[in-house]
């Protein structure tokens, strides 16, 4: 461990990185960056938004022992968090030193911090004030409450059995968290820290995230093959929308204007697009990698970028004309998560 | 907390919004890998496990009622007969149980069904692999989520035969190992003179014929009661078969191994997987009886408890933090079938056994239990899909975990291009195959 310290840096793509050709180092001044989790190879890359080019690349901890999955940014834009676990699932002592969470400031590149936050930490979401962040733990059925400023835990939450994802509401007030074994989202009191309530979603739910205007969440149920549609002022479900069962259902970005849910589909290699109105499927973009689970929408909502765990690349959807403009190849090993910042 | 209780019907009798569900099993035995061989292929082995896989079934998922203001709890009974079963379940019934899980044997998994009938209530099988169940014995309110004796001889062929396993590795490419070997081809096969194994090969000899072709039975004996093992492997060394298939009670399986081992005959070796068969105990016997014969042995269960992906790996830890025992694949379908009714109860918000039997008559009823797919019961014969493990035999420890590794899963749940149904009834009978007609 104590010889990653001094790697737990970023690294700009270059000769260090053979068979990445081509990207400049990162200009981190530059416009718009999205950022991608590499499972195994236990690092992020950093990309441009303007060019889609693989600009640099951040190494979190060895591969095939420090996983990177869950990533956020702060709300001011300035630093994104990676949620790291170990490969051995914490089944021995050195694994266990790999689970934490990463901060990284993103003007210089540079891992600046790292935080404990329970154990197997998989996924975060920060509240707007940027002051708390909120955690699942996979393997202890419960979500950590971080504050930031400190470091420190200063909350724990039970949740559902294998809690994973984690969203707050806009106005800061809520967190919802999944569980895919109890089949249950957990709402949070962010001024207590305390769960309200519990309600029962679809089989296995994975990834929850909240309309702009935070009057729905939407959560997908990997086994289910469905989106539940939830309303926050009521707390609970109000309609489930079938995706298929062939779709396995992940990661979830709602459009800026809230018209549009996408869905990425790990089995089915597509995104489903719902529209937030009729919640009907509008369009099912096809041709694209092999299991994308991470999707996130450009705050102009102009792009959408996948992280397909299985060709280990990302791919860039036009919004508009909902088709696949570029494949961003050689990303990293198991893409896991994107994020785009402002 | 404010929780979210969905508006759920009752099972008449029942505390209000309590699910409560029975479980009844033979009085569990021995259940370490320590324990004598002798005891090891006995079916209270099996009961052990799964009544651990159902406590641990009611843990989780009363954790999860409390979530939403409800509770679960498991009413258990242990039973030595047929009809011990049916008056354990009639006292229980009583209680207001919204579902009965058990049977390890078939008279008692007929038994359980015939009175879960009679008195409308759902019986799900955790342990009774017999295609009859399926077929001649099927009933509209018995749901099977051990598998059937067609799927573990399907599964036994794709490997034996094709030559394919599959590993779910999220670090391969496609997300899938795909495990070869040398298909064998000529099958020896040691019977024993009871119904049941003589069903079950039949079903092989049809499996061989209509499905894995290019394998072929070359020999076929029929052991009875009082035939002596030995006699069988002369036989076996005069036509070397690629496979010796012992359609044999663990037990018996056990006493081969022995005999086996000391004739230091080369040909690989396999059994059927009744339940006791799948456990650490038998494993651990099987490894200290017959190291030589056993070592390396593909043994195909239910659930490997060293399975690493999709959760397998929390599924096992918890499981192991609570009990110190591995999960085997009698404590996996107890522990699911378990699960599968809570979800059950939750998706049809109806406790009652006719609402409930008919949510998981629909398509849309899809369960998640760490396979790596949403599993659903068929329509035909409410068998419920799902993939088998193989597991390989390793060597004898006293680390129960380690006597055996996850090798294979079958079919190939990553399959690109089709529905999760497609893929799961590769396995076991199809609709124009089953003989069972609702009474």
């Amino acid at each position: 461990m104590r010889r990653w310290l001094g790697i737990l840096l970023a690294v700009p793509v270059c000769a260090s990185f053979a068979g990445l050709a081509g990207p400049a180092p990162a200009d981190v001044a530059a416009g718009p960056r999205a950022f991608v989790s590499n499972e195994f190879s236990g690092d992020i890359a950093v990309i441009d938004v303007a060019t889609d080019r693989i600009v640099g690349r951040v190494l979190v901890g060895p591969a095939g022992t420090a996983r990177p999955r869950g990533l956020v940014l702060s709300p001011d834009g300035k630093t994104l968090f990676a949620a790291v676990t170990d490969a051995s699932y914490g089944q021995n002592e050195t694994g266990r030193r790999w689970q934490f969470i990463a901060a990284l400031d993103i003007a210089t590149s540079r891992i600046t911090a790292r935080y404990v936050c329970g154990s197997d930490p998989e996924r975060m979401a920060v509240t707007p004030d940027g002051r708390r962040l909120y955690c699942s733990n996979e393997d202890a059925s419960g979500a950590s409450v971080l504050d930031v400023a400190t470091g420190k835990v200063v909350a724990t939450v039970p949740t559902g059995i294998e809690p994973e994802g984690v969203a707050v509401s806009p106005d800061g007030r809520w967190v919802y968290v999944t569980a895919e074994t109890s089949n249950t989202i957990t709402v949070i009191n962010t001024r207590t820290n305390r769960a309200v309530k519990n309600f029962v979603v679809g089989a296995r739910p994975r990834i929850v995230a909240f309309a702009p205007d935070g009057r729905r969440a939407y959560s997908t149920a990997e086994t289910g093959g469905t989106l539940s549609v939830i309303d926050p002022a009521r707390q609970r479900p109000v309609r489930t929308v079938a995706l298929g069962t062939d779709s396995k259902p992940v990661g979830v970005a709602v459009a800026p204007d809230g018209r549009t849910v996408y869905v990425a589909g790990g089995r089915c290699n597509c995104v489903l697009a719902v529209d937030a109105a009729s919640f009907k499927i509008s369009t099912v973009v096809q041709r694209m990698g092999r299991r994308p689970w991470g999707v996130a929408v450009t705050a102009d909502g102009k792009k959408i970028y996948t992280a397909n765990g299985r060709s280990d690349d990302v791919t860039v959807i036009d919004a508009a004309s909902l088709r696949v403009i570029r494949t961003i190849a050689s990303v990293g090993r198991g893409p896991h998560t994107v994020v785009v910042a402002r | 907390m404010l929780a979210a209780a969905p508006a759920v019907r009752q099972a008449a009798g029942a505390p209000p919004n309590t699910l409560r569900i029975a479980y009844v099993a033979p009085t569990p035995g021995p259940a370490r890998a320590s324990a004598g061989a002798e005891r090891a292929g006995d079916v209270r082995v099996a009961a052990y496990s799964g009544l651990l896989g159902a406590r641990q079934g009611a843990a989780e998922t009363g954790y999860s009622a409390r979530l939403v203001g409800r509770r679960l709890e498991l009413l258990e009974a242990a039973a030595a007969t047929p009809d011990e079963a049916a008056a354990a379940a009639g006292r229980l019934a009583g209680r207001g149980v919204a579902a009965l899980l058990g049977g390890f044997d078939s008279a008692t998994a007929v038994a359980l069904s015939r009175f879960a009938r009679a008195h409308r209530l759902l019986f799900i099988n955790v342990g009774a692999t017999d295609d009859r169940l399926r077929n001649e014995e099927c009933d509209r309110y018995s749901f099977h989520v051990e598998a059937s004796d067609a799927m573990y001889l399907d599964a036994l062929a794709d490997w034996f035969i094709r030559g394919l396993a599959f590993l779910i590795d999220e670090n391969a490419p496609q997300g899938i190992q795909v495990i070869r070997r040398n298909p064998a081809r000529t099958w020896f096969l040691v019977t024993e003179d009871t119904p049941v194994e003589r069903a079950r090969r039949d079903r092989l000899r049809a499996a061989l014929e209509l499905r894995h072709w290019g394998g072929r039975v070359v020999a076929d004996v029929l052991v009875g009661r009082n035939t002596d093992i030995p006699d069988v492997l002369p036989a076996i060394r005069r036509i070397h078969p690629d496979l010796v298939f012992l359609l044999l009670s663990p037990g018996r399986q056990l006493a081969f191994y022995r005999r086996y081992e000391e004739a230091r005959l080369p040909v690989e070796t396999t059994g059927f997987p009744d339940p006791a068969a799948q456990t650490r105990a038998f494993f651990g016997a099987l490894l200290r009886t017959a190291p030589a014969a056993s070592r390396g042995g593909i043994r195909i269960v239910a659930w490997e408890p060293t399975f690493a992906a999709v959760g397998g790996p929390q599924l096992a830890q918890r499981f192991y933090r609570r009990w110190g025992h591995p999960m085997d694949g009698p404590a996996w379908t107890s522990w699911a079938a378990v699960k599968i009714v809570w979800d059950a109860v939750t998706g049809a918000q109806t406790a009652d056994a006719d609402g409930l039997l008919r949510y998981l008559e629909t398509p849309s009823a899809v369960f998640e239990a760490y396979q790596g797919i949403g599993m659903g019961f068929r329509p035909w014969d409410h068998q419920l899909r799902h993939p088998v493990m193989a597991s390989r035999l390793r060597a004898w420890s006293s680390d129960e975990t380690a006597l055996a590794e996850m090798y294979g899963q079958f079919p190939n749940v990553l399959a690109p291009g089709r529905e999760p149904d497609q893929v799961l009834d590769q396995l076991g009978d199809t609709a124009v195959m089953s003989r069972c007609r609702w009474h």
